[in-house]
């Protein structure tokens, strides 16, 4: 699978949602566009609810593919009646399900069970809605609880949502009068910019933490300062433009603790160029040290490869600019994918690179964790062997033996 | 690897780099046969490894010479004609003595439902023949005035008639809408077609008409309101719009294959208001989201002030009253454990346990139900593969017996859960790779009974008599041995009895293959049937009222649910009849699908 998703290629990708409407003699139709349910979206799960209780069931849809949730409108059947029902169980369970309402109404015996969980990972609304076509009043209605008696209930006007209490008497649902306008998702072009904050830090071996020290123009090393390595190359056009932002506001960034350092990846025949650009459109823009320029030899860029590939578990390719922010111990904490502002970097310098307030918020998101997080620094020491690292392979592999004994 | 600039299109670095993997029909089948994913390219890599001296299939080439020359007659069709062209634009897709069927037929309306037109040719197709030109001239006249016109057509069987000549069945969809109207036509063409001089270029001699409806309405049923309801444009933006094929690569240490999607939802009032709200499982990395609704039908998103805002991989959620205190409690389903989350009645949750499995599998549907009357809901939970997505191979794949068991959890009240699946007797079949289940009491004996739908074989149905349970999927005849995927229960007929629909994957490749002579000939005719079912669609399931079922899925219509997952039966024109829904597909990338 991972395979089939680096490759770009879709399977069984861009099929439409079916619908297909009852034609009252045991067979459908496919309408799948007519009803406008057909967008080609990757669709796992769909929940249906009388949403805006205009008394027609509505739809929301969760998908792979983005967006992931739509919300489809009924749009309704003038001249169709229903009538709908919220169970509640007194001697059967609360939510009374497995209550079955049987309902006469126009020559026709209807029937619908209180479900929890039906479909595919989904659960739809508790409330059972009963469309009743031309009919406008209904005839019987008797409710089935679970393990108890069977329940007749008077005359209900059709057109409306009733509670029915186990052993009650039913009352009326509000009237409720909600406007929805159309809004439909219009969907972005892909992107490959995205700001991933790591779970837990991460340390960074040999190769990557020596960078600093043979960068130009550095300062004179500074080991309580946190770091971003910038990786650029002369060829990209975006990594120039954030360097020269970086440059700009360079004085920030160095008040905020913070050291650049410009990693250039570009091929071995092309460092000098970058250089050359580097001296002619960043460095006049520096009043003081703190934004230094280096190249990338071969196992410089595997190592970075290594560690971008275990924190994003995605083999291929890494777009550019990428920066990496390192705290003052050398553990990589937040990793930018694409251009990033230096606000950002300041920001995010203050919330990670920070002793005091370090770990308030781990991943990209505010959120709870159900499982720890433990990083498998055996498959990265490996990986690190076969690109010809042994020394950082040997750092990951200590870390790993610690693990193991803490265990 | 390889670095790609930030502003080139995300994927454009991809497909350079594995250029290789583009040869699909040979990437896909190495996949297939390490990975239970792979349902739809199954039955192909099982037809090449019956007959290793064949190096292809000789229908599968004449399917696409076919499909490509209706690809290229679908687009002559949807551009207008200019009317000063000597020769028609379709008359090369013909032979030129080429007399087909006319595909418009005389047609009746069978549901007519407020300003919804739904019309299915006359019983008797008369194979009155025509020319092409007039045929399609015809068929294509609902939509001369219509905008955006869309024509597909699927090939499920080809035949070989002789060295000239082979046919194809072919379904035909043609949509298009005039103002906010929309017109559809669908039909199945049963095509002979003959090589001529280019047999790269197959040419169309005959059509004849096997089904047709066209469906024509006022406006569309439904109208996607999604920004009208969640109005916080940063939250949707940042986290909802984009889809797993985003996320990939974008979190720490997915390891969960997320991207793949499989979160699910569920509907209930959390805060007690009259008002449904909605909770949303997300992949790794992105909280959770508990939406609830405001007066005015919008939402407001509150899972971190709540404390339901996971960010580990979820896949089922249900919202149920567990302990009877009138409000709804969260089930949620990360990994191999299922997180109970109490309800404090304004909406606000406290995790008071974690069900636990045995096993590393992780659970998938869950379905809640008071099997033993006892007055408090029971959860039966999906478990479907048993390591990491791709680590465990189903087998035999195609009535596989290797999979993780599901469980059947029994309410002890405030002792929490009891795991009572051995005690009960659904140990039985419990072997399956299982996606969903849903309860329903279909024999009315007053407990209820589930089904269980499970990918590469067959399924169970598991009668409960006073809380011992039976699979008599056999005798029922609801085995459906197929790709599972999705289950529901509805009296769709009006007959008083609850049917039953399973979501299967349609594979129209699986059933161009699976139908041939040669396709596994050397093992028995049931075997073969077996592998045939695979790729056939959703099953409808009609109940005889005496606790047996027969499949009308073809007879019904409903076959063609394309990669159905979760199928839902609802009555979308409130005419009293469940209409059916299946949302499909399953990864969409940047490149096509190849076969």
């Amino acid at each position: 699978m991972t395979q089939l998703m680096n490759s770009g290629a879709s399977w069984s990708g861009r099929e439409r949602h079916c619908g297909f409407v009852n034609l009252h003699d045991g067979t459908f139709a496919d309408a799948s566009a007519a009803l406008g349910i057909d967008f080609h979206d990757d669709g796992t799960a769909v929940a249906t609810v009388a949403w805006d209780h205009a008394g027609d069931l509505d739809l929301w849809f969760k998908n792979r593919s983005g967006p992931q949730l739509r919300f489809m409108r009924n749009n309704g059947a003038a001249g169709q009646h229903h009538v709908a029902f919220k169970l509640e169980g007194t001697t059967c369970n609360r939510d009374a399900v497995g209550a079955t309402v049987e309902l006469h109404a126009g020559g026709k015996r209807h029937r619908r069970t209180v479900t929890a969980g039906d479909g595919y990972l989904s659960q739809s609304s508790k409330w059972l809605h009963f469309g009743l076509g031309q009919a406008d009043r209904v005839d019987r209605l008797v409710v089935h609880w679970p393990a108890s008696k069977s329940q007749t209930l008077g005359a209900v006007s059709v057109d409306r949502g009733y509670h029915i209490k186990q052993g009650g008497a039913r009352t009326a649902q509000p009237a409720r009068a909600v406007t929805l306008a159309p809004a439909p998702t219009e969907i972005p072009d892909a992107t490959a910019v995205a700001r991933v904050v790591l779970r837990a830090p991460l340390p960074l071996p040999p190769t990557i933490t020596n960078v600093a020290a043979a960068a130009r123009g550095a300062n004179p090393p500074a080991p309580a300062r946190a770091k971003v390595i910038s990786l650029w190359a002369q060829w990209c056009a975006p990594c120039v433009t954030e360097l020269i932002d970086f440059a700009t506001h360079h004085g920030e960034l160095r008040s905020a603790g913070l050291e650049v350092i410009a990693l250039s990846i570009d091929k071995p025949e092309d460092h000098e160029k970058a250089l050359r650009l580097f001296g002619s459109k960043i460095e006049p823009r520096l009043a003081e040290p703190g934004l230094s320029v280096t190249v990338a030899d071969d196992p410089t860029r595997a190592a970075i490869e290594a560690i971008l590939k275990h924190v994003l578990d995605k083999p291929g390719d890494i777009s550019l600019p990428t920066n990496l922010l390192i705290d003052p111990s050398g553990q990589l904490q937040v990793i930018y994918l694409g251009p990033v502002t230096a606000d950002r970097l300041r920001a995010d310098a203050a919330e990670y690179c920070h002793q005091r307030a370090r770990g308030s918020i781990r991943g990209s998101f505010t959120g709870r964790w159900y499982y720890g997080m433990r990083r498998d620094f055996k498959t990265l020491a490996r990986d690190l062997l076969d690109r010809k690292l042994p020394e950082d392979a040997r750092f990951y592999a200590l870390i790993h033996r610690q693990q193991s004994q803490r265990r | 690897m390889m670095w790609t600039r930030c502003d080139r299109n995300a994927y454009a670095g991809a497909r350079v780099i594995t250029a290789t993997a583009l040869t699909l029909t040979l990437a896909l089948a190495a996949v297939a046969q390490e990975q239970p994913s792979s349902r739809r390219e199954r039955v192909d890599v099982l037809a090449s490894k019956s007959d290793p001296g064949a190096d292809d299939w000789q229908t599968e080439i004449l399917h696409s010479h076919a499909k490509h020359q209706l690809k290229r007659l679908a687009t002559s069709l949807s551009v207008k004609p200019s009317g000063d062209e000597a020769t028609s634009p379709v008359s090369k897709y013909f032979t030129p003595d080429a007399r087909i069927a006319r595909l418009m037929p005389s047609a009746e309306t069978v549901l007519h439902c407020d300003r919804f037109r739904v019309r299915r040719s006359i019983n008797k197709l008369v194979p009155e023949l025509t020319t092409p030109d007039r045929s399609l001239d015809a068929l294509m006249d609902p939509f001369k005035p219509a905008t955006g016109l869309r024509i597909a057509f699927k090939i499920v069987a080809v035949a070989i008639v002789d060295q000239e000549t082979f046919t194809t069945t072919t379904l035909y969809q043609a949509f298009g809408q005039t103002a906010d109207s929309p017109i559809q036509q669908n039909a199945e063409w049963m095509i002979t077609w003959k090589k001529g001089v280019d047999p790269d270029h197959p040419l169309i001699h005959d059509i004849r008409l096997s089904a047709y409806h066209d469906i024509a309405a006022a406006e569309f049923r439904f109208t996607e309101c999604t920004g009208s309801v969640i109005t916080d444009e940063e939250l949707w933006r940042t986290q909802l719009l984009r889809g797993g094929e985003h996320w990939y690569g974008k979190t720490d240490a997915v390891g969960q294959l997320n991207y793949l999607g499989h979160q699910g939802i569920a509907v209930g009032d959390v805060n007690g208001d009259g008002l449904d709200d909605l909770y949303v499982g997300m992949g790794t990395g992105v909280p959770n989201k508990l939406f609830i609704q405001n007066p005015d039908g919008t939402v407001r998103e509150t899972a971190q002030a709540s404390g339901v805002a996971w960010l580990d991989d979820t896949k089922g959620v249900l919202l149920v009253d567990i302990d009877n205190d009138g409000d709804q409690d969260l089930l949620i389903a990360l990994g191999p454990a299922i997180v109970h989350c109490q309800n404090d009645s304004t909406g606000v949750f406290t995790p008071v346990r974690a069900l636990r499995a045995a096993t590393d599998a992780s659970f998938y549907s869950l379905a809640a139900a008071d099997y033993d009357l006892d007055g408090d809901l029971d959860i039966y939970a999906c478990r479907y593969v048993k390591t990491r997505y791709g680590q465990s191979v189903p087998m035999p794949f195609h009535d596989a017996n290797n999979g993780p068991p599901n469980h059947l959890l029994r309410n002890d009240g405030p002792a929490g859960f009891t795991d009572v699946t051995f005690d009960v007797g659904l140990n039985v079949n419990n072997s399956r790779f299982s996606l969903a289940a849903a309860w329903a009491d279909y024999d009315d004996d007053g407990d209820p009974d589930i089904y269980v739908a499970n990918d590469f074989g067959r399924n169970n149905l598991y009668r409960n008599d006073s809380g011992r349970f039976t699979d008599v999927a056999a005798v029922s005849g609801t085995e459906d041995q197929a790709a599972g995927m999705g289950v529901a229960w509805s009296d769709y007929d009006l007959d008083g009895d609850l049917d039953l629909c399973v979501s299967n994957m349609f594979s129209s490749a699986g059933q161009r293959i699976a139908y041939q002579p040669r396709f596994k000939r050397e093992q028995s005719e049931d075997l073969r049937r077996q592998i045939q079912h695979h790729s056939l669609g959703n099953s409808l399931f009609a109940s005889a009222g005496d606790g047996t079922f027969r499949d009308v899925g073809a007879r019904a219509g409903v076959r063609m649910g394309r990669w159905s997952w979760g199928t839902k039966f609802v009555d979308f024109d409130n005419d009293g009849y469940d209409d059916l829904i299946v949302p499909n597909g399953f990864l969409t990338n940047e490149l096509p699908d190849d076969l």
